[in-house]
């Protein structure tokens, strides 16, 4: 494989306690792992292992206390500006609350649009997501009138208008039907093969990532553990 | 609106509201009398003085009033600083976190501590008598509840992935706050300046019978100031003190009602 896309240098996060006598409790331990592209990484834990906290480090949304990040060989400071910022993208798990629930689709959808300065009209958003099966008229509802499994795709829509080169995928399929998983393994799959796109899916169902992961990752209790041998998806 | 028909408490409370601040913005029409106006004191109701006269022959029904002017100005100006003030510092300390909450809570704590009656007199004392020095001193002791309240619900938003998703996406942090947080707020504003309004008041009667109020400006306080000193109480004159009370009662109640409703809806 080529130069790793993303990289993580012994990342190190300390949480504080809430409770009297202890200080702090250290979510990930010196975590060091490397991204390649077109590559599906696992990162495989049980809940409360650390797993999306190093996630949440690699895209920028928690501060690590040590390490490094590095993003095509370069280090990235908190928080994250610029193409890093555009090309590392997040797929959460809960579609519900991954909306802003005052806002249609249609204005959430533009928010990326407008941010990379890309023309917007009715017709590039009905595009924008007639690939994940939703229509124009999706557009007009808030998220509160959608399905999950809507919401989803709708999720996975606008961050693929940021043309992301790595997308940390943290238990996207968990809260769908099965039907709904399958149709987002799929589509992903094939949008890595069109794009040559790097995801680090993260996950505890050790099933689903043999199913889906090139390589898997396991972390206890904050630490990574050796890598599992290379797998063919 | 049909939510607002089931909720019968809301509706009473802004019927209420509506109420007042009619009489405030038609004062001039449907008053009978110019307040200040000096005649024969201490005249009993009757035709000609729906509520009598006061000790310098005033018409007390045109003092009550031109008094939802002053009463309710000062409690919704109040509100609106209280609110603005609580919810700049709950968005910095909920959003940025870390150092930031931590020097708005320690200064929320401070403030709260101190007891917040003593802390108007004094500020009231110093400042110009006036209607903006009776906002100013009851926004500085009154905007710890509402930084609290929203700084936890803000801290509650900014954990959601919606918020977190707009920060991979790079949209600019004064966005995220007016467009993705401060919208979702919108219930507990409504709450806490509906709670914000009868509070100041309820402050603001306070400090007007104590004397310390608007002087010279008619307000609800004030009325009922002049009837406590003229001894109407023991004069028997209830058409002189109880109204006041009542209009007070009343527009507090009312105010709390939809704020009650924001607190409901809430839960």
């Amino acid at each position: 494989m080529n130069e790793a896309i993303l990289e993580a240098c012994g990342l190190t996060k300390r949480f504080r306690s809430k409770e009297e006598g202890k200080r702090s409790f250290t979510a990930v331990k010196k975590a060091s792992l490397s991204l390649f592209p077109g590559e599906t990484l696992g990162l495989l834990g049980e809940s409360g292992s650390g797993k999306s906290t190093l996630g949440q480090m690699l895209v920028g949304l928690i501060r690590p206390d040590e390490g490094t990040i590095l993003f095509r060989g370069q280090p990235l400071a908190y928080p994250f500006k610029g193409a890093p910022r555009e090309k590392i993208q997040i797929l959460f798990q809960h579609p519900e609350v991954s909306f802003n629930p005052q806002l249609t689709l249609r204005q959430s959808l533009s928010e990326p649009f407008r941010i990379r300065g890309l023309p917007l009209s009715d017709g590039v958003l009905a595009e924008c997501i007639s690939r994940f099966g939703l229509y124009p008229e999706h557009l007009e509802r808030r998220p509160g009138a959608l399905s999950g499994g809507e919401l989803q795709r709708a999720a996975l829509a606008r961050i693929l208008v940021m043309e992301p080169e790595v997308i940390l995928l943290d238990e996207p399929t968990s809260m769908l039907d099965v039907i709904t998983q399958a149709q987002i393994v799929d589509f992903l799959r094939r949008y890595q093969e069109e794009r040559g796109t790097s995801y680090l899916f993260i996950t505890h169902s050790t099933s689903l990532a043999r199913q889906v992961c090139h390589r898997i990752v396991r972390i206890r209790a904050g630490e990574l553990q050796e890598e599992e041998k290379e797998l063919v998806p | 609106m049909t939510k607002l028909r089931q909720n019968k408490a809301m509706l009473a409370g802004i019927i209420i509201i509506l109420f007042f601040v009619l009489v405030a913005l038609l004062a001039d029409l449907i008053s009978p009398y110019d307040p200040s106006t000096l005649g024969v004191a201490y005249q009993k109701p009757s035709r000609e003085h729906l509520l009598g006269t006061n000790d310098l022959g005033q018409d007390i029904f045109s003092e009550m009033i031109y008094g939802v002017r002053v009463s309710l100005f000062l409690g919704i100006f109040s509100a609106l600083i209280v609110t603005f003030v609580g919810s700049v510092l709950a968005l910095i300390a909920g959003y940025y976190g870390g150092a930031a909450d931590r020097i708005v809570c320690a200064v929320t704590d401070i403030a709260m501590a101190v007891p917040s009656l003593p802390l108007t007199l004094l500020l009231i004392a110093y400042l110009k008598s006036g209607v903006f020095s009776l906002v100013l001193a009851i926004s500085i002791t009154a905007w710890t509840g509402t930084a609290r309240i929203l700084r936890s619900r803000v801290r509650q938003i900014c954990r959601l992935p919606y918020i977190q998703i707009e920060k991979t996406l790079g949209v600019k942090t004064p966005v995220i706050l007016f467009r993705h947080v401060l919208p979702n707020l919108k219930d507990i504003l409504l709450t806490r300046m509906a709670l914000s309004v009868s509070g100041a008041m309820m402050t603001e009667s306070g400090l007007s019978f104590l004397g310390l109020g608007t002087y010279g400006q008619k307000s609800w306080g004030n009325i009922l100031h002049f009837a406590f000193f003229r001894n109407s109480i023991l004069r028997g004159q209830v058409w002189w003190y109880l109204p006041p009370i009542i209009c007070i009662c009343i527009a507090v109640m009312g105010f709390m009602l939809v704020g009650y409703y924001g607190q409901q809806k809430k839960d």
